[in-house]
């Protein structure tokens, strides 16, 4: 996490700054005592129209919730993929707001914060290449703006509450409508208690030209994070998103689970593009999933790094003639940590593709999983799908498992699952020593290799965070 | 490699079927072949597993599912963390031909060990029209293109 830390100063022959960097680069843990509004530990239904009161929603959205809740309550956990059963849902703050009001101008956000977020180089990220900042500072939107031109365009991109306050038609027609409150636990916690994320409205035939980004970041101890983000492109539109997420050394375990919908209108270019550094103790629970109408294509970019247990798959769901769906999905799961990635692709019309590539390196004990689902309808002809897994294995004591799934109703169709696990070649290893490289810099440098098709679809600045991510995993990784 | 040769039919068509690889050096090959009609449905699981170092296994997986005939296909390869250097794969590949035919193909890894080369790979879907158009060309009525097709997919060079 050194880029958004020391970019400057960074050295990798400066052996005290890595061993700080190896302790967590972004190790702080706010005094929560400050917070404008922080809910007690635990959840019910008070809290939820407490919370719901604080926000000064709509009764349909405290409705939505309450039913949500219950729903919650009703739902078994997953009995399958990774081990929840560490997670205490009455140990979890809900809910936290951490200053009254959402701020626009950066003069106005308080000191304390103002600090955390300089770490974090968001003004600065800014200043470059985005064309919008939202940081989600806990639970509420921060600081935010949007270059004009965009505004003139009439795209909207506001924090989930304040898309919900100036758009409530939009967030009543399309809340809930990708991913239902029934779809998983998860999903209905979320609906739940769900505080912050982005809410973007792409206008028709309008192209994007500049990636729109959000930080999302938890910083109290056990404190939860349940963004909700939804995104509306209509027709013809062209969008590029990116969630980026780091969280603080914590001394309890948290709780990260998101919700992403995205509608895809005909025509319309979507990626959405997330790398994500949850510290070691958090459990990220996220459910993802684009409804992908004729013509248009989604792309889901998805780098996993931190967090102690990952369970992501997002997901395309090809309703119109000719969509596309693609999914990169890469993983990196070092010491104590379980990534359980991969993609869904769901084919219902006729001539829809996908593909999914999936690259997973596991190191120092630790388990990546790559679980995922095709499923071409009996109406849907001459459908095409593609998946690709490639896992590196770094030591004996780490494992690596492959789920796939791949349900096939309809003849014409043509899909193709390849897989293969395996370890660092020699081969590679002796020319790259045979070259003057240590034998850690030669791994580094076939790992980052391995990993590299994510990089190319990431902006600059990003790519060169993932790569500096990536050589501080290698760190002391041979011998 | 030898390869032991199977084929399900309609009698024997749910099947669980469990290769060992417990002595240092062994090598071991499986062939499994089905050919579905009318509404047979077949049920299959291979398991692979490997519990010590220098061991070798390829089992290869190939179904016909003709009228509304299906299949589930499902197969593991286990590498126990003991069971280093060694080589495994899986190969699934499902022909369909009857225009309901239907099936799901789930071939899963599970890797504790890092001197490993472990893959597998799933296909499912039709004939190739280009090449029954050809042999159709050359003289053969459809069906005799066809019979001729799944003869070749059925029958591999095994090595």
């Amino acid at each position: 996490m050194s880029y958004f830390v020391d970019k400057k100063n960074y050295n990798r022959k400066d052996d005290d700054f890595l061993q700080k960097e190896h302790e967590y680069a972004l190790g702080w843990a706010d005094d929560t005592s400050k917070y404008a509004f922080k809910a007690p530990k635990g959840l019910n239904a008070d809290l939820i129209k407490q919370i719901s009161k604080l926000k000064k929603e709509p009764k349909w959205m405290l409705d939505i919730r309450l039913k949500a809740f219950k729903q919650f309550l009703k739902m078994p956990m997953p009995n399958w993929g990774a081990d929840l059963a560490k997670i205490n849902f009455d140990e979890i703050i809900y809910y936290l707001k951490p200053t009254k009001k959402a701020s626009r101008d950066w003069q106005d956000v308080p000191d304390k914060i103002k600090q955390t977020f300089d770490k974090l180089g968001i003004p600065k990220a800014e200043r470059s290449i985005l064309a919008g900042v939202k940081s989600q500072y806990d639970s509420e939107v921060i600081y935010g703006s949007l270059q004009k031109y965009l505004i003139k365009q009439g795209v909207v991109f506001l924090g989930m509450d304040e898309g919900l306050r100036q758009y409530p038609e939009l967030v009543h027609k399309y809340f809930g409508s990708v991913i239902s409150m029934q779809d998983n636990k998860f999903a209905a916690l979320n609906t739940a208690v769900w505080s912050g994320g982005s809410f973007i409205y792409v206008p028709k035939g309008v192209k994007v030209d500049k990636p729109l980004q959000a930080y999302f970041r938890i910083n109290a101890a056990s404190a939860g994070q349940f963004e909700r983000t939804l995104i509306i492109m209509e027709p013809d539109s062209h969008l590029h998103y990116i969630e980026g997420c780091s969280a603080p050394i914590y001394t309890e375990g948290s709780l990260h689970s998101a919700v992403v919908e995205i509608v895809v209108a005909e025509n319309s270019h979507c990626q959405y593009s997330t790398i994500q550094n949850w510290y070691t103790n958090v459990f990220n629970l996220v459910t993802k999933r684009a409804v992908v109408a004729k013509n248009a294509a989604m792309y889901w970019i998805d780098g996993n790094i931190g967090s102690k247990t990952t369970m992501k798959y997002p997901s395309c769901v090809l309703k119109g003639e000719n969509a596309h769906g693609e999914v990169l999905s890469v993983a990196f799961a070092g010491a104590k940590q379980e990534l359980d990635t991969g993609a869904k692709m769901i084919h219902l019309a006729n001539n829809t593709s996908s593909r999914i590539t999936s690259k997973s390196v596991s190191k120092d004990g630790g388990l990546a999983t790559y679980r995922g689902l095709v499923y071409v309808a009996p109406k849907a002809d001459n459908c095409k799908s593609k998946v690709v897994c490639d896992a590196l294995i770094l030591d004996p004591q780490s494992r690596s498992d492959t789920y796939p799934s791949n349900k096939i109703m309809n003849r014409n169709v043509s899909l193709e699952h390849e897989a293969t696990v395996s370890k660092i070649g020699e081969q590679q290893l002796f020319y790259l020593m045979s070259r003057g490289l240590t034998e850690e810099e030669a791994s580094t440098l076939i790992v980052s290799g391995f990993l590299g098709d994510i990089v190319k679809e990431l902006p600059l600045e990003y790519a060169v965070e993932f790569n500096r991510l990536v050589s501080l995993e290698m760190e002391g990784s041979v011998g | 490699m030898q390869y032991q040769k199977l084929s399900l039919s309609a009698s024997n068509s749910q099947k669980e079927i469990t290769l060992l690889l417990d002595k240092k050096d062994q090598a071991k090959g499986l062939f499994i072949s089905f050919i579905g009609h009318k509404k047979e449905r077949f049920q299959l699981n291979t398991i692979i597993q490997h519990l010590v170092a220098e061991t070798q296994a390829r089992v290869i997986v190939k179904g016909v599912l003709y009228d509304q005939s299906s299949a589930i296909v499902e197969g593991i390869i286990k590498i126990d963390s003991k069971a280093q250097q060694t080589d495994s794969f899986l190969e699934q590949k499902i022909l369909l031909i009857g225009e309901k035919s239907w099936a799901t193909a789930e071939p899963k890894l599970e890797i504790k060990a890092n001197q490993v080369k472990a893959s597998h790979a799933a296909t499912v879907g039709r004939l190739d029209l280009s090449q029954v158009f050809y042999l159709q060309s050359r003289g053969l009525s459809y069906n005799q293109a066809v019979e001729m097709l799944v003869a070749g997919f059925l029958n591999p060079k095994l090595s």
